[in-house]
């Protein structure tokens, strides 16, 4: 059984090693700095993150009392550079009623606590009034966001996050519109920005995201009723998810002169929803498999995907057949969108 | 497009030929994908390989064997008891070292159920331990100046040593 006395543990991955430890407890954690310094790379240089989740924070095993231990004891002697509170909300943290409380005075000490020295905050956690506490977070330079449920929440409109780069908001009611220009002012240096589960709620003639910096934008089911303008100067790639049979949104993308530097777009959706007129580079990556209709185009589509998948086993020259796949696609989008102005158009199929 | 076959054949790393029914395959999202290509159909006869060691694939297919019934259908409470038990009784029979390939695979795979299982699995043999007890379980060398150590100590008076 016992070959060798190898070190595999060592040797995973970063991102397995820290999912095994969101298994553990906080205290356990902090005691695997001192086995070796691969570890202590891990938990504070390499990936300097501390993840809870709340596989060890339900009523049978609560372990509030370590938590608050590492909030106001540890964290202040030694300075972690991220910090990401993972999958810990309300309904599963603790279900003790006296600790409930003592939940949402915890996460306020988080704000309160020098927020300055984190790099990364990832909450995924029911808790709207975040937004009000973020001019706080000035030393940001990633954050992510999930509600976990629908919220309609208050925006600041004049705050600024100088240092941040990556923006995920995830599960958001944006009741008054204002989310695309709370993005717009709040963030100058903002280069890579993911929507998701978001809905809009119309006051406005189209919900703009304004940026000069913005490099990649993936938007995975926006819901507006409203056009949504993207101008951003410096947008490389846009990918969109748009979710099928959600009638009472037909969310349609203006893109115009406002990209002129887009080089990528993902669509994943059965219409192309986006505006091209002005476009004049336009790189498309698309994976046929997600284009699946009745309509026959397609299915040619997927045939000759699939004659190019055969032909590649097989070693014969493909050549041919993505000359004609190109095409095929081509015309899709012709008759999807207008193209008039394009004057270089590269198609990629990845599958 | 995916064919009418029930089972499908891959190749470990180390070139040996298994079967694995589709119900089963579906529980991971890179064999799905394949599935759903032309990978497996009739006129195609090249077996794909799959980047793991004989010894784990064994195990890992016993696992998506085993929880295919219930992935596909959905199953009453007593079942997800029962399973949870076979869960643990697969995760024991497991020295330590195919307990890391295990993970490295369910991770490649993109096995959310399995990989999760591993990683509680290493996370259970860590805890409750001291640092000395889980550097001989995992055989992980100190590499730490005798400075460093100390220094390390000082910063965590709760860790217990040996």
């Amino acid at each position: 059984m016992e070959a060798e006395p190898r070190d595999l543990l060592s040797d995973l991955p970063d991102d397995i090693l820290l999912h095994i430890f969101s298994f553990l407890q906080v205290k356990d954690i902090l005691c695997l700095r001192i086995l070796s310094t691969r570890f202590n790379k891990t938990l504070c240089t390499a990936t300097p993150s501390f993840c809870f989740s709340d596989h060890y924070l339900h009523p049978h095993n609560c372990s509030c009392t370590h938590i608050f231990d590492f909030m106001f004891n540890t964290v202040p002697k030694n300075r972690p550079h991220a910090l990401i509170i993972n999958r810990v909300s309300f309904s599963c943290f603790c279900n003790k009623p006296e600790h409930r409380n003592l939940h949402k005075q915890w996460i306020i000490q988080l704000f309160k606590l020098k927020p300055s020295m984190f790099y990364e905050l990832s909450l995924d956690y029911d808790l709207p009034s975040i937004f009000t506490s973020l001019p706080k977070f000035q030393s940001l330079k990633v954050l992510k966001l999930n509600m976990n449920q629908l919220h309609s929440v208050n925006m600041l409109p004049q705050m600024k996050l100088a240092a941040l780069e990556t923006l995920h908001i995830k599960s958001i009611y944006s009741l008054n519109g204002l989310l695309g220009e709370w993005i717009s002012q709040s963030f100058p240096f903002l280069k890579h920005l993911f929507l998701q589960k978001i809905i809009i709620w119309a006051v406005k003639p189209d919900f703009t995201i304004r940026s000069s910096s913005l490099v990649d934008l993936v938007i995975h089911d926006l819901r507006s009723p409203i056009p949504v303008r993207i101008m951003a100067q410096n947008l490389r790639t846009l990918s969109c998810f748009i979710r099928e049979r959600v009638h009472e949104y037909n969310t349609k993308f203006v893109l115009e002169s406002c990209v002129p530097n887009l080089q990528s777009l993902t669509w994943v959706g059965r219409r192309v929803g986006v505006d091209l007129e002005t476009l004049k580079n336009l790189q498309v990556t698309t994976n046929p498999r997600f284009l699946i209709t009745r309509e026959s185009k397609w299915d040619v589509l997927i045939q000759l995907f699939q004659a190019i998948r055969s032909a590649r086993q097989l070693h014969i020259d493909t050549d041919v057949l993505r000359q004609w796949m190109r095409r095929t696609i081509m015309g899709i989008l012709e008759e999807s969108v207008s193209l008039k102005n394009l004057s270089h158009l590269q198609i990629d199929v990845v599958g | 497009m995916s064919s009418s076959v029930e089972a499908i054949t891959v190749l470990s790393s180390d070139g040996d030929e298994f079967k694995i029914t589709v119900s089963a395959a579906k529980l991971s999202k890179p064999l799905n994908w394949m599935l759903e290509d032309v990978c497996f159909s009739d006129d195609c006869d090249e077996v794909p390989t799959i980047e793991v060691n004989s010894k784990t694939l064994v195990k890992v297919i016993e696992y998506c064997e085993k929880h295919a019934p219930r992935a596909n259908s959905g199953a009453s409470d007593s079942d997800a008891e029962e399973l949870k038990k076979w869960d643990i009784e697969f995760m024991k029979m497991d020295v330590k070292d195919i307990l890391f390939h295990i993970l490295m695979a369910a991770n490649y795979l993109h096995m959310e159920g399995l990989y999760d299982l591993a990683c509680q699995t290493a996370a259970d043999l860590m805890k409750g331990m001291t640092v000395s007890q889980i550097r001989k379980i995992f055989h992980i060398k100190n590499d730490f100046s005798s400075e460093e150590q100390e220094q390390l100590r000082r910063q965590h008076p709760g860790c217990s040593f040996d």
